[in-house]
């Protein structure tokens, strides 16, 4: 009874201290913690006031909405990166993954067409036909995830070789069914999503293809924020031991997020044909390095366990801003790309020195 | 071979004192070593063991006292300097380069080369020769990783006497060898004295330093005790020397209580995990006990006697090559960690490491192991947090904040967030890595009243420590492991530190 009531005592007083203590150091203590994620919207907000400042199209209605149309496509395969890099792994296979999905639903939708023009079907098939193109399209991208999962961890290869040999895979298979040829061919259903406007007048009108990235985004964060498997993905990335050795399957749960990565970087793919009119077996190569490049701007961390789909909408934001706002500052196409790596770099530098000082605050 | 100096110590230590932090590892230690001999270095965990042999091997150089080396008087600056000074260190973790060859392990500080290129025949010329010098039968272009860990130490011996060592010290060499390796390691020590090099072996195993050694030193609380020819010393009073009135006064205060203590109530319940014949590989082998609920159950054994693996394989975190399992009389087949905790097993971890994710918060660390249960449905950030609250308050974690990061929080209070991360659901069996190593008696003691209490709860208890204080304290009975091997059982009188450290 006496030790019980002293215990008590200790822990209240502690309590005191706590809060006091807390109150004191609070916002300090609350921007230091919140260093990951305040580094990159600062610097969000730097380059949108400096490219206002230095343009006059930049802040105009039409173009921000373009920008967002532009990462829209990106925030998609992004959010499904999002979570193989939140367990500590890397996926190297989106880019031809979306390619060849892209191939696979326009070749299907084509043969379908085809087939069912030959049987006087006529456009009845249209609908249900690129439904079936698209669902198909995702399975075989999600079948890849899973043989990059699995190879990651039945087998036991390191993500970044298994990814690697599924990327040769999936850009073959892509080229495969090509030929080198463009397919125009596309279930309509692709096109309006991925290149589309909700609106009449001009300032309002609203490319489908946000809608589906912001779903994207909407749905990822739900995901990992509010249901156990998300818990599990930052659980597994912030300490794999430690997870497992709490009852966690580790190997389910790494294979798990790098399905998803593949399965969003199907349908990353096949927006992206909607978006161009057209699938080709090509052209998509600046996909893989955007991506993670958009993940890791936004303060994810590439060794897992910290970050997330809000860490992710702000690098995309950065990455199309700067894209954009170079474009609008009409440098020199040959000045562009390594201005806008050296910003890149910049921008992680700030994200780094941000945790540096996060960490050292924290001891 | 008889030379007059011989008698004249090649090393000694006068009057050493060292500290870390307020606690003094070495106290006032003498010690002198002479050429040619091989001198045992024993004593409990913490006795001052690994001080001294860092000391010697120039780790640190902020002690008091004297160091004389051939009759001077030295301080080394660094690790560098004591092994240009003929002093080499054999860690017990070995430091070979797996992927290389013997020759270039050999050779790894100064390989022979011309004009910038490696010499590579000469190399191998060169190491074949000096492991034949020494008698070793060893193909120095294999690759170090091919060879058994045996082996590989021997290679590693030769790597440092190589670089110039005269005096040897070997630390833990006989704790990863089998018996067969563990004779050719003697063989070989035996060899190197006969070509007049001196060593320091240290060891947990006091049967192999009562049979490769000429005298022992015994540490204690970081002081000397003794030091005595091995000719006049048994394993028993070595023991003795090692744990001293400590074990007189552990053994009153457990007769004291033995009335109302742990020890005595055999009145356990049911059998609740049964393991039949459980071997993995070569970390343990036909191992046989049955926990029962309400029961604290100790496995003492230094490290590396296989009971990490054993404990790893009760919980699915590794496969056992043969033996059963049972839970509660039902067969028991564990696929994986999930499994396990599904069914009521609850582990704790042998390093803080392992346990906890330290840059996450304390609450989602509480909630991990049983999600499922806690949280039907959707995360709800609030409900987590109270539930956490209550497991701190239950296991009083300080401060008890469960929005700070778990690496916020000291060792102990780490510790009891890992128990309390279990304590959500109540276990049927609770397996104890190590529960109260580095901590302070404070905390200690804290952890430990907390899984007596489980104990009357009727959990089933699995206590695996290298510390015998801990078993002797809060242990119904004991399991000792040795090598493998269960070497003894220890029940009511007869658990004592004594025999813990006898059998082991």
């Amino acid at each position: 009874m006496l030790t019980g009531s002293k215990k008590e005592t200790i822990t209240m007083s502690e309590t005191l201290t706590a809060t006091q203590s807390e109150t004191r150091g609070d916002l300090a203590n609350w921007l230091r913690q919140r260093a990951r994620d305040l580094a990159p919207f600062l610097t969000l907000m730097v380059l949108l006031i400096f490219f206002s400042v230095t343009t006059d199209s930049f802040l105009r209605l039409v173009n921000l909405r373009n920008i967002l149309a532009q990462v829209s496509t990106l925030a998609v395969v992004s959010t499904g990166i999002t979570f193989v890099l939140l367990c500590g792994e890397i996926d190297l296979s989106i880019a031809a993954v979306a390619t060849m999905t892209g191939v696979v639903a326009a070749a299907l939708f084509g043969e379908g067409l085809r087939i069912s023009e030959s049987l006087y079907i006529g456009g009845g098939w249209e609908f249900a036909g690129g439904l079936f193109a698209v669902l198909v399209g995702g399975v075989f991208a999600a079948a890849l995830g899973l043989l990059n999962g699995w190879s990651t961890t039945r087998i036991g290869l390191p993500s970044f070789m298994a990814t690697l040999a599924v990327m040769q895979i999936a850009t073959g298979l892509g080229q495969y069914f090509t030929k080198g040829q463009i397919v125009y061919t596309l279930a309509p259903m692709l096109s309006f999503l991925g290149g589309e406007y909700i609106g009449e007048a001009e300032p309002f009108r609203l490319p489908v293809v946000i809608l589906v990235g912001a779903s994207a985004l909407i749905i990822g964060h739900f995901v990992l924020t509010y249901t156990k498997f998300g818990r599990y993905v930052y659980m597994t990335g912030s300490n794999r031991e430690a997870a497992r050795l709490s009852g966690i399957n580790t190997q389910r749960i790494v294979a798990a997020c790098l399905t998803i990565s593949a399965f969003s970087a199907g349908v990353a793919g096949m927006l992206n044909t909607g978006r161009l009119g057209s699938a080709q077996g090509y052209g998509l190569e600046d996909m893989l390095l955007d991506s993670i490049s958009a993940v890791v701007l936004g303060g994810t961390s590439l060794f897992g366990g910290e970050g997330g789909v809000k860490n992710t909408l702000v690098g995309l934001l950065i990455f199309g801003v700067l894209s954009n706002g170079l474009n609008q500052l009409q440098l020199d196409i040959y000045v562009r790309l390594w201005v806008r790596g050296i910003i890149l770099l910049i921008a992680l530098i700030i994200n780094i020195y941000a945790l540096r000082l996060r960490d050292r605050g924290a001891q | 071979m008889s030379q007059p100096q011989s008698t004249s110590p090649v090393l000694e230590l006068r009057n050493i004192s060292k500290r870390y932090g307020g606690a003094l590892a070495l106290t006032d230690v003498e010690f002198d070593l002479l050429p040619g001999e091989v001198h045992g270095l024993v004593g409990e965990n913490g006795a001052g063991k690994s001080t001294m042999m860092k000391l010697l091997a120039g780790v640190f150089d902020d002690y008091t006292g004297e160091l004389i080396l051939r009759g001077e008087p030295v301080r080394f600056a660094s690790p560098a300097d004591a092994q240009a000074q003929g002093i080499g260190m054999v860690y017990q973790e070995l430091s070979t380069f797996q992927h290389l060859t013997v020759a270039e392990n050999l050779f790894s500080r100064q390989p022979p080369t011309k004009g910038g290129i490696l010499q590579w025949r000469q190399m191998n010329r060169e190491a074949q020769s000096l492991l034949q010098e020494l008698g070793l039968d060893i193909d120095v272009t294999s690759r170090m990783g091919e060879l058994s860990v045996g082996s590989q130490q021997l290679v590693e011996i030769a790597r440092v006497i190589f670089s110039g060592a005269t005096i040897i010290i070997l630390d833990e060499p006989t704790s990863a060898l089998s018996t067969p390796e563990t004779r050719r390691l003697f063989e070989f020590i035996a060899r190197l004295k006969a070509q007049g090099k001196t060593l320091i072996f240290i060891s947990h195993f006091l049967e192999d330093v009562l049979e490769v050694t000429d005298r022992i030193t015994v540490l204690k609380n970081s002081h000397k005790v003794a030091t005595l020819p091995t000719s006049q010393a048994d394993k028993h009073t070595l023991v003795e020397l090692m744990i001293g009135s400590d074990a007189k006064i552990l053994q009153q205060m457990y007769e004291a209580e033995e009335s109302v203590a742990s020890h005595v109530s055999h009145e356990t319940g049911k059998p609740m995990l049964t393991v039949t014949n459980l071997s993995q590989g070569s970390a343990f082998a036909n191992v046989d006990f049955t926990l029962h609920a309400g029961e604290i159950l100790g496995i003492f054994g230094f490290m590396g006697a296989g009971q990490i693996q054993l404990a790893r394989c009760l919980f699915g975190a590794e496969q056992p090559s043969s033996g059963s399992l049972a839970l509660d009389a039902a067969p028991l087949k564990l696929a994986n960690t999930s499994a396990a905790r599904n069914v009521g097993i609850a582990y704790v971890p042998e390093n803080r490491r392992d346990s906890l994710m330290l840059t996450q918060e304390i609450f989602k660390n509480i909630t991990l192991a049983h999600l499922g249960k806690l949280a039907p449905g959707l995360l709800r950030q609030r409900r987590e947090v109270e539930i956490a609250q209550t497991q701190i308050a239950a296991v009083g974690v300080r401060p008890p904040r469960p929005m700070l990061n778990a690496g916020a929080l000291s060792g102990g209070n780490q510790q009891k967030v890992v128990l309390a991360k279990w304590l959500t659901q109540q276990p049927k069996v609770l397996i104890l890595n190590e529960p109260t190593r580095g901590m302070d008696v404070g905390a200690k003691d804290e952890v430990l009243s907390i899984v007596q209490d489980l104990r009357t709860q009727g959990v089933a208890i699995l206590l695996i420590t290298t510390e015998p204080e801990t078993i002797v304290q809060i242990a119904n009975r004991s399991l000792v492991m040795r090598r493998g091997q269960i070497t003894a059982e220890l029940t009511g009188a007869e658990l004592t530190k004594e025999n813990l450290m006898r059998n082991a």
